[in-house]
């Protein structure tokens, strides 16, 4: 619907949110003129700072390249293939989001020390971020009109020429999307990279943030982070294109499923071939952990309360995520105006930063203007919030998309105002992509390191934290417990969000 | 004209970027009548009933629903405070809501709305399918639903674009003959958008007929059909067959012959013969002087049936005869006109 001006009550609160989003630019932008611009400049030209972009974007291009290849074919084969168990399959190729990249890296480097570099970086985090592909493909594939494979068939078309064609290039909008999360996952990644020992951006900035003697080294770098992930995310709406709305009001059938005939041992090749170093691999390491742990020194009740932390905190987190994405969603996919563009391209700032940059520059803004709840629960749960608004506000995005715009103008026709409509019609058409959204909040914010250990309140650890205190010590029996807890409980988010996309 | 005006549209100008949609609207809706809007699809016809509604703004003229204008070139009012309902294509029912609750949506909660949504289903023929939801509704019921979702709150006009485009054909007359019992009962003003000539003939009072962002005619459907003001609803409205001939006088000679003229005609000159499909006689046997040509198809209807005739200088003419009389593909057939054509100015 046309609107000359979205209602107050929409832009208040977006603004509001956008406005967090860009907390730690503001933070960046202080310190990195801290000493001056030639001290920005001089940092910029060292032929080290050439060199960390090129390793972070290499790194970034493995991987996501890998991330699409596994992705696609794994959706497809789940979706449209006549694979025996590929409902199973479906929600076991999405359970890699329960496991932790520095999780599945120390597993890794536990095992076999000399992985570590490059290769063993571009392992970890393919295995660990494949499913951010997988997912909205295959949410994309089972919404596909089959009708036009059969047409496209009867034209003359092979499987091969129809899957080339037709399907992939109806496939792109989902294909770009996932792999925008993947890129920017893995420049913003700090566990697995630091585990590896690759000199990534984020291992850099962390270490001169630790060191402690060049914080404005350490923004300086990060604002670099900054403008690459900006890049990647203007290539990413170009990529899109316009995105191909279903003609026609058939509705929906689900296609016949493919035969495999000859192919289906090549399948179960692939699958195996993701699945165990991905999931089983993992897996054995911890139970090999927690085995050898009866011997030491590990209490249940540090276990149980470390779980209840994280659960709340999760929780915490995916309610107030949603709660901002709610309007910037919303008006970027209702508002044809720049300034639902404007709220929602400024939230995905945030997500390229690594985790310790968002952390830190709350700090600084905790210091400053947020005295009363720095380091308790409400400045940790806006690092969250700072952190994961993208994943919630594509989520809402999506969504509202989904919804006609027509039933809107109809019940506008029948009395209610915009918000009235909102509430009435809209959020409930789109309550089931919301419900996935804050899935994917709830489960990232159940792994996430680098916030948690800066803003927790004193005193409270989470399964994360527990984890990483006793895995970058190598003490990997005490750390089993909290590492088999931590990929238990996240597996259950990451299976209904396996279900919520078939 | 049975009432007072409840929808005034005047000199209405709509443009999407440069491409200009609506070019100078003006439409009269009177208390209690159903007026067709009709137009092929791209006309404009959907712009004027979303502009109507509230969904679009003018760029020039007004609207005025019961005498209060809600659109001007100043200010527009909002869809929830024009009281126009509106009955879109397929429906459009809340998926999420149960049919009681499409019904009742416009309503305010309490047991007076409730009555009403008993009232409606009883309407539209649905009593005791409150609790379905829109998925386990046949289109036509989900039609008839929409249509007591738009008159429940009382509307002063409902507006119905296309509402049974999406139905098959089989289904469509039923529906289409239900849907206006219920609006005629329940003494609604309604506009209904359409590019179907038989449907708008058949059931609306009035007819617009709609060319290219402009009211071509408005007026009753047999007079749009027995004496349109212009050749290009002459050729939208009903089937017609074109023929260029010259007019002296009071009659027009064309390749049928002479023709006699009814209705105004232009002065003498080249003029365009619009003759109506079953003004043809057709007869077997014809003489060497008698018009005739060899049919090339024929369509039966089973009530009655069109045949195409090739006339022997090239001309193609397409004619409605009763079924009982239809020539074989291939015979020879003599062509007469049985009554006076239309005859409009020849464009050059």
């Amino acid at each position: 619907m046309k609107r000359d001006r979205p209602p107050l009550a929409l832009i208040v609160p977006a603004a509001a949110a956008s406005l967090v989003a860009v907390v730690p630019i503001w933070y960046l932008v202080d310190r990195s003129l801290d000493r001056g611009v030639d001290e920005v400049r001089d940092e910029l030209w060292r032929r080290r700072t050439l060199d960390l972009v090129l390793n972070s974007v290499g790194l970034s291009a493995a991987v996501t390249a890998l991330c699409v290849i596994i992705g696609v074919a794994a959706a497809w084969l789940v979706v449209r293939s006549n694979l025996a168990g590929r409902r199973f399959l479906h929600v076991a190729f999405a359970l890699p989001l329960a496991v932790p990249s520095y999780l599945a890296a120390f597993a890794w480097i536990s095992w076999r020390p000399q992985v570590a570099g490059f290769s063993g970086a571009v392992l970890v985090l393919t295995l660990v971020s494949y499913p951010y592909v997988m997912l909205p493909v295959a949410a994309a594939l089972s919404r596909l009109d089959p009708g036009q494979e059969d047409v496209a068939r009867s034209l003359g078309h092979s499987r091969l020429q129809v899957l080339l064609r037709l399907t992939l290039p109806q496939l792109r909008t989902s294909i770009a999307a996932g792999a925008l999360l993947v890129a920017l996952y893995v420049l913003s990644d700090f566990g697995a990279v630091a585990a590896m020992r690759y000199e990534a951006f984020t291992w850099v900035i962390y270490g001169a943030y630790r060191a402690g003697f060049n914080p404005s080294r350490a923004a300086i770098l990060a604002s670099v982070l900054v403008l690459l992930a900006l890049v990647l995310v203007i290539a990413e709406s170009s990529a899109r294109g316009r995105a191909a709305a279903r003609v026609g009001s058939g509705s929906p059938r689900v296609g016949t499923p493919v035969e495999l005939g000859r192919a289906t041992p090549l399948a179960y090749l692939f699958s195996a071939a993701v699945l165990l170093p991905a999931v089983v691999f993992p897996m054995w390491r911890i139970i090999t952990w927690v085995t050898e742990s009866v011997t030491a020194d590990v209490q249940f009740s540090d276990v149980r309360d470390a779980l209840w932390n994280t659960v709340k905190l999760a929780a915490l987190a995916a309610a107030a995520t949603i709660v901002l994405a709610f309007p910037v969603g919303v008006l970027a996919a209702r508002s044809r105006g720049a300034l639902g563009r404007v709220f929602e391209r400024s939230t995905y700032v945030a997500h390229a930063l690594p985790g310790i940059v968002v952390a830190i520059s709350l700090v600084f803004v905790g210091v400053r203007l947020l005295r009363p709840i720095y380091l308790e629960l409400p400045l940790l749960v806006l690092g969250y919030v700072v952190l994961f608004l993208p994943l919630a506000v594509g989520a809402v995005r999506n969504s509202v998309e989904q919804a006609p715009p027509r039933l809107e103008e109809v019940a506008r026709s029948l009395g209610n105002g915009p918000m009235a409509v909102l509430r009435r019609i809209t959020a409930p058409l789109a309550l089931p992509g919301i419900g996935a959204g804050a899935a994917m909040v709830f489960l990232t914010t159940m792994k996430e390191l680098p916030v948690t250990l800066v803003l927790r309140p004193t005193g409270t650890e989470t399964l994360a934290t527990r984890l990483w205190r006793h895995t970058s010590v190598s003490d990997y029996a005490d750390a089993g417990p909290y590492a088999l807890a931590l990929v238990l409980f996240a597996a259950i988010p990451a299976a209904l969000l396996a279900k919520a996309t078939r | 004209m049975s009432g007072d005006p409840v929808l005034e549209v005047r000199g209405v100008h709509k443009a999407f970027g440069a491409r200009e949609v609506l070019h100078g609207i003006d439409l009269d809706v009177a208390a209690g009548e159903i007026v067709a809007v009709l137009g092929p699809s791209g006309c404009g016809k959907t712009t004027l009933l979303r502009l109507i509604a509230g969904f679009e703004r003018l760029d020039a003229g007004s609207i005025a629903v019961n005498g209060i204008e809600v659109a001007g070139s100043q200010h527009c009012v909002p869809p929830e405070r024009r009281q126009v309902g509106v009955v879109p294509q397929e429906g459009a029912l809340f998926p999420h809501l149960d049919v009681a609750r499409n019904i009742g949506y416009g309503l305010h909660k309490g047991p007076e709305a409730t009555a009403r949504v008993h009232e409606m289903l009883e309407l539209v023929g649905l009593a005791g399918r409150g609790e379905q939801r829109p998925n386990e509704l046949s289109g036509g019921q989900q039609q008839r639903v929409a249509l007591a979702r738009a008159l429940a709150p009382r509307p002063s006009l409902v507006l119905l674009d296309e509402p049974f485009s999406s139905l098959d054909a089989a289904m469509r007359a039923q529906v289409r003959d239900e849907v206006f019992d219920v609006l005629r009962t329940a003494g609604a003003t309604a506009i209904l958008v359409t590019h179907d000539q038989q449907e708008a003939l058949s059931v609306a009072d009035r007819v617009a007929v709609m060319l290219d962002g402009r009211i071509a005619q408005f007026g009753d459907p047999d007079v749009l059909y027995e004496r349109p003001t212009s050749l290009e609803v002459a050729r939208f409205v009903g089937d017609a067959v074109l023929l260029p001939g010259t007019l002296t006088g009071d009659a027009a000679t064309c390749s049928l012959g002479e023709l006699a003229l009814r209705g105004d005609h232009p002065p003498s000159g080249p003029v365009v013969l619009v003759v109506r499909p079953e003004q043809f006689e057709l007869h077997g046997h014809p003489t060497a002087t008698d018009i005739a040509g060899l049919v090339v198809g024929r369509s039966f209807f089973g009530h009655d049936g069109t045949v195409r005739v090739a006339l022997d200088d090239g001309t193609m003419i397409v004619c409605r005869t009763h079924a009982g009389r239809l020539p074989q593909r291939g015979e020879r057939v003599g062509v007469r006109v049985g009554s006076p054509v239309l005859a409009f100015p020849a464009t050059p």
